[in-house]
């Protein structure tokens, strides 16, 4: 964590607790108030907050500013319904995330109590995940992978082995093809964000490292001392990891942007065995039938 | 003091922060740009506290740094300028008696919003203050149905209330 840079983040929320706590200025206060009475008049302070950040453009941003979670960005059913029931919860306790910290630091009791309410419904979220996602899959447009997923099968032979290197954090070289290869792709934005999977991916490797499977971790613009080390240390990781930001490596993969977390198992001819988003139990016992069998292969 | 009707200083501040924030910090403290959540950030580690210390809540992992810079610094802030301008509520904490409905009140909306901002990938900050100007197309889907729960809510509290 960079210290100077965290600080500087703090004196910022506290500049930002003072402006909001004076002017008042909420967001949903905002939407509430042109909703009910058809005001506009504090939209005005939203429609610059919109303005100002949609500065991002001039820096070439190119949309989407979605960061994955369990439904990948992709949209369906659960967006609308997620909406329309935080804004319920909005009307309920008559503030945005925002204003009950707000109106928390201001010492406010209620908030205490919306709080609490926040505690139990992020439990009841976290317990209720599987069957949400098994509920919401057919109505998305893309379905959540992992639920059922799909085996995408790709091949790969047609790409000359020499163009799929890589170089590693500790200066080695990977090459895809010259030994049965686990590799795990970190997704974009969370790459702490499913601690089971890489634990079973970890097993995996650890199991079959000494029978001739070569682990590797890809990272895509992470920062090598903030986030990829942490990981490293965090798993207690043996892999090979090696950074990608501009998809070079992974293009080849077939990865994207818009891919969250990645396992793909290659064979030591270079092909493409397995590749699929997420990583259930059910995936755990597939991908080590599948090493065993490729690595019995003489 | 309040600088009354000023919401156009709240939104330029806000804005401004989201876009610093995106462009210069969160580059250096997530590894990547990132706007400003809230509601994800706060689910997230009270998810990773259950998890921890209970071992049940298999949602995510991992506290994200937003949560110890930015949101303390904004619970600090507010309560700063509560404290210089003599509105803070603890000092009539006992005065203020809260009836079983509001608590009440309070803890579903609280439980709403939570369960909607996991749901829907995000809160109200996110999805209209990053995500539309973003051109995010789940950003705009979730905040149509933001509306429509804000709109059928009081709607509905107004028949009520007659």
């Amino acid at each position: 964590m960079n210290l100077k840079f965290s600080l500087l983040t703090f004196l910022l929320g506290i500049i930002l607790g003072i402006v909001l706590h004076y002017t008042g200025f909420c967001v949903y206060g905002s939407l509430a108030e042109w909703i009910s009475v058809h005001s506009a008049r504090r939209l005005v302070g939203v429609a610059a907050a919109m303005l100002i950040f949609a500065g991002v453009h001039f820096w070439g941003f190119q949309g989407n500013i979605s960061c994955g979670n369990i439904w990948k960005g992709y949209l369906g059913l659960h967006s609308f319904l997620g909406g329309f029931l935080q804004g319920v919860g909005y009307v309920l306790i008559t503030a945005c995330p925002l204003t009950l910290l707000v109106r928390l630091g201001q010492g406010n009791k209620l908030y205490l109590f919306a709080f609490g309410g926040f505690i139990l419904g992020t439990a009841f979220f976290g317990h209720l995940r599987t069957p949400l996602v098994n509920f919401f899959s057919p109505f998305t447009l893309q379905p959540p992978a992992g639920i059922g997923s799909e085996i995408v099968t790709v091949s790969a032979k047609s790409v000359p082995l020499s163009t799929f290197s890589i170089p590693t954090i500790d200066n080695k070289t990977f090459t895809l093809g010259k030994t049965v290869s686990l590799i795990y792709v970190a997704p974009e934005c969370c790459p702490f964000c499913h601690p089971e999977a890489i634990e079973m991916i970890n097993r995996l490797s650890k199991q079959f490292s000494k029978k001739g499977l070569v682990t590797l971790g890809i990272f895509r613009k992470h920062s090598l001392n903030e986030m990829i080390k942490p990981f490293i240390k965090k798993y207690n990781l043996s892999w090979l990891i090696a950074r990608d930001p501009e998809f070079v490596f992974l293009k080849k993969l077939g990865i994207n942007k818009e891919n969250f977390f990645v396992v793909i198992l290659v064979d030591k001819q270079g092909k493409v065995v397995l590749k699929q988003e997420d990583f259930s139990k059910a995936d755990f016992v597939k991908y080590k039938q599948e090493i065993e069998k490729l690595l019995s292969v003489k | 003091m309040r600088i009354r009707s000023s919401f156009l200083l709240g939104g330029v501040v806000l804005g401004a922060t989201n876009l610093f924030f995106y462009l210069i910090l969160s580059p250096i403290l997530f590894g990547r740009p990132t706007a400003i959540a809230l509601g994800g950030p706060l689910a997230t580690t009270l998810a990773w506290i259950e998890n921890t210390f209970l071992g049940r809540n298999k949602l995510f992992s991992g506290i994200p740094p937003i949560l110890w810079t930015l949101l303390p610094g904004i619970l600090l802030g507010s309560f700063i300028a509560a404290l210089i301008s003599k509105e803070l509520s603890w000092a009539s904490f006992k005065k203020k008696k809260l009836g079983k409905p509001q608590l009440l009140r309070g803890i579903l909306g609280g439980i709403l919003v939570a369960f909607g901002v996991l749901l829907g990938n995000g809160c109200l900050i996110k999805h209209l203050l990053s995500g539309i100007p973003g051109l995010s197309a789940e950003s705009l889907i979730v905040f149509l149905g933001i509306v429509a729960g804000i709109w059928t809510t009081l709607k509905i509290q107004e028949k009520i209330q007659r």
